[in-house]
């Protein structure tokens, strides 16, 4: 497919968008939290890739690839509405420790809609590494890269992300 | 790390994405990759414009200068119409030729997009034609009849110019229109 785009085939590229459009406009709709600002990345991420379809060398498979390009470019939309990927929130800074919360846990229904809707409640921040790190199956270290951040920035980052989505779910499960 | 929630979100990592992007994206996109191919023509033609507009208006101040000190200059050179008597009719049958032609000119060179500098030329002999003819009201002499004609033939020569030369744009972009 890859190559019948090369070839200057219309259609492979329109097969290409087809099959990933999806996937990657969540993506961005995750990590720039709105419609407009979803397509414009969405967009501006295809565009670049096919324009540099001939750098892709095949070491990761397309998809990968391709993901890797929306990511950056959705992070660079980020960055230029200046978010802060360090943002810390004083009260949060003791982190309780994973075995307390897995009590608290069972306590929570868990209900797909209910966490589609509290990722989009998290900071941005955080719904950018929560998102890289659990649905988009980056590392520790592969996220540092991406946002220029360090390893433990992530870290701490995807933990407090996680408590805050409990948080979250909590106060919405109360709220029903 | 293998809690409930993370669990529970892996499991269900699908139907988290419930997304759809707007459906003419596809067709911005495709027009953004689209372009890479067409420009290099396009840009091609606006260097070809240039360059043509560039030679044309060397050309016509070229060619007025040379003729102006050439004629002027030289009257033994001058291969002039006899004039005395047949003045009049000569400014007549210059007069009505130089409209014709300017107005053939004026046409392809606004269809063509080109330059018309070669009107300030032409506009500069009018205007020294208009102080020919008050010359010759003061004092009829065979030099100042002489200049006048010498000012109409200039035009004429000027047009007659354009015309070449829009001729050979017509033909390049003919010939550029099959390469195409």
């Amino acid at each position: 497919m890859i190559n019948r785009c090369l070839d200057g085939d219309q259609k492979a590229y329109y097969q290409l968008y087809k099959m990933y459009s999806k996937a990657m406009y969540n993506i961005c709709h995750r990590m720039l939290g709105d419609k407009t600002r979803a397509e414009d990345a969405l967009q501006e991420a295809f565009v670049s890739a096919f324009q540099n379809l001939h750098s892709f060398e095949g070491r990761a498979s397309f998809g990968a690839w391709l993901k890797r390009i929306v990511v950056n470019t959705a992070v660079s939309h980020l960055k230029k509405r200046r978010i802060d990927f360090e943002e810390i929130d004083e009260r949060m800074d003791v982190l309780p420790e994973d075995s307390h919360v897995g009590q608290e846990e069972n306590d929570l229904i868990l209900q797909v809609d209910a966490i589609r809707e509290a990722i989009r409640q998290l900071p941005t921040g955080f719904r950018t590494v929560f998102s890289l790190y659990l649905l988009e199956g980056y590392d520790h270290g592969e996220i540092a890269e991406i946002l220029d951040i360090s390893e433990s920035t992530s870290k701490t980052q995807y933990k407090r992300a996680k408590m805050k989505l409990r948080e979250i779910l909590k106060k919405e499960y109360h709220e029903r | 790390m293998n809690d409930k929630l993370e669990k529970f979100i892996r499991d269900h990592r699908d139907e988290l994405d419930d997304k759809l992007p707007r459906e003419d994206l596809w067709e911005q996109i495709q027009a953004d990759i689209q372009p890479k191919r067409i420009k290099p023509p396009k840009n091609r033609s606006l260097v070809f414009w240039k360059v043509a507009a560039a030679v044309l208006l060397l050309l016509t101040s070229w060619l007025a200068y040379e003729k102006v000190t050439k004629n002027f200059q030289d009257d033994s050179q001058n291969d002039l119409v006899a004039v005395n008597d047949q003045l009049a009719e000569a400014e007549t049958f210059y007069t009505q030729l130089i409209s014709e032609k300017k107005e053939e000119v004026l046409e392809k060179a606004s269809s063509f997009g080109l330059d018309r500098d070669f009107m300030k030329e032409l506009n500069t002999l009018d205007s020294m034609y208009d102080v020919l003819k008050k010359d010759l009201e003061v004092a009829d002499q065979q030099n100042v009849r002489d200049a006048i004609i010498l000012n109409l033939q200039l035009r004429i020569r000027i047009l007659n110019e354009q015309l070449k030369i829009i001729q050979s744009i017509e033909n390049k972009v003919k010939d550029e229109k099959i390469v195409l």
